[in-house]
């Protein structure tokens, strides 16, 4: 009676370069392992190469700690860039002192005229009333100037 | 960037919508290393961690409209791949040669000799210079570290199309190598 071997069954070239890198990456061999087929052995030794090349460890402790504290300090600044120009401290208080500018001087064009006509001045005939409106102007104008620069001053 | 995470990402992402930042932390610190090995392999030794963290602020930027249809892993994968190839278009742009000097990457990588560096800036090379999908299914599986069987499932194809994808990638590799 013939005794008959049971049938391996055949393994590809697919599975033999897998199982080769799979053995590889974990450390289970280092010796190529189809010598006798050039392109195999061929496709072995680049597995081989790129273990060698990379590590496959992940950064160390420090770089990772390094890297979290960098990415946090990041995040900060793209989150303040992001914000919105009404949000930031900064851009309110210029906000503000230009919407207060503005109504001051709303107020002097718009009330000089109305008190002068108050005091008369309106009805004098020359240069007088003009030359009091001016100075009352240049009065105001020099106003806004100081409180800007006090509002501008303040923390 | 593992399967077995992704119920807890997603909860993670929950949480950072809801408003709390220290999930965004979480996710970062589980992804890191997975960022940063694949970025190591295809991006210059001194962008690295450049890159790895406009990949992760990318993500934070831009996790209120992910929507869940695949894995946080998968999502980040596909922003670094993103991120990588902006980078490229940068250096590009501006002229720069595809990869940095010698000297300039020994620099950042102590006590690496030289031969290995100059292995490194060839294998970056070619890994950037074969097709997309033979260059994944490479960095699947030695920057990640993921099994074939891990491979298999998460493209969605049988085991034995995995690895003849990875025979045709390292072959595709070996050829650039050697040009």
């Amino acid at each position: 009676m013939k005794m008959t071997q049971p049938k391996q069954p055949t393994q590809t070239p697919d599975d033999l370069l897998a199982d080769f890198t799979d053995r590889m990456l974990d450390g289970k061999t280092a010796v190529l392992a189809s010598p006798a087929d050039d392109e195999l052995r061929g496709l072995e030794e680049t597995v081989m190469r790129l273990k060698r090349v990379f590590p496959q460890e992940a950064p160390d402790e420090a770089t990772l700690k390094r890297l979290q504290a960098d990415f946090r300090s990041r995040a900060r600044s793209a989150n303040r860039s992001s914000q919105p120009v009404w949000q930031s401290q900064q851009s309110r208080r210029r906000l503000i002192l230009a919407f207060t500018a503005i109504v001051i001087l709303a107020a002097i064009f718009i009330g000089i005229p109305f008190l002068l006509s108050l005091s008369g001045g309106g009805n004098v005939q020359g240069t007088a009333g003009l030359q009091s409106q001016s100075i009352l102007t240049l009065v105001a104008v020099g106003c806004i100037i100081v409180l800007l620069i006090w509002l501008g001053r303040r923390k | 960037m593992t399967a077995q995470t992704a119920a807890s990402d997603e909860l993670l992402i929950q949480q950072f919508r809801d408003g709390n930042s220290n999930a965004f932390n979480e996710l970062y610190q589980r992804h890191l290393s997975s960022v940063y090995r694949r970025v190591r392999y295809i991006i210059p030794e001194a962008d690295v961690e450049d890159v790895t963290q406009e990949v992760f602020l990318a993500a934070l930027k831009s996790l209120g409209s992910f929507r869940g249809e695949a894995q946080f892993g998968t999502w980040l994968r596909t922003l670094t791949n993103h991120k990588v190839a902006e980078y490229y278009r940068k250096r590009n742009r501006k002229g720069e040669a595809p990869q940095v000097p010698l000297f300039d990457a020994m620099e950042h990588t102590e006590g690496n000799p030289s031969k290995i560096m100059e292995e490194r800036i060839a294998l970056r090379k070619a890994l950037n210079q074969i097709p997309d999908q033979y260059r994944e299914v490479i960095l699947l599986r030695f920057a990640e570290g993921l099994q074939f069987n891990e491979i298999a499932k998460l493209t969605g194809q049988n085991l034995e199309a995995v690895k003849s994808l990875f025979r045709r990638a390292m072959s595709a590799l070996r050829n650039h190598l050697d040009k």
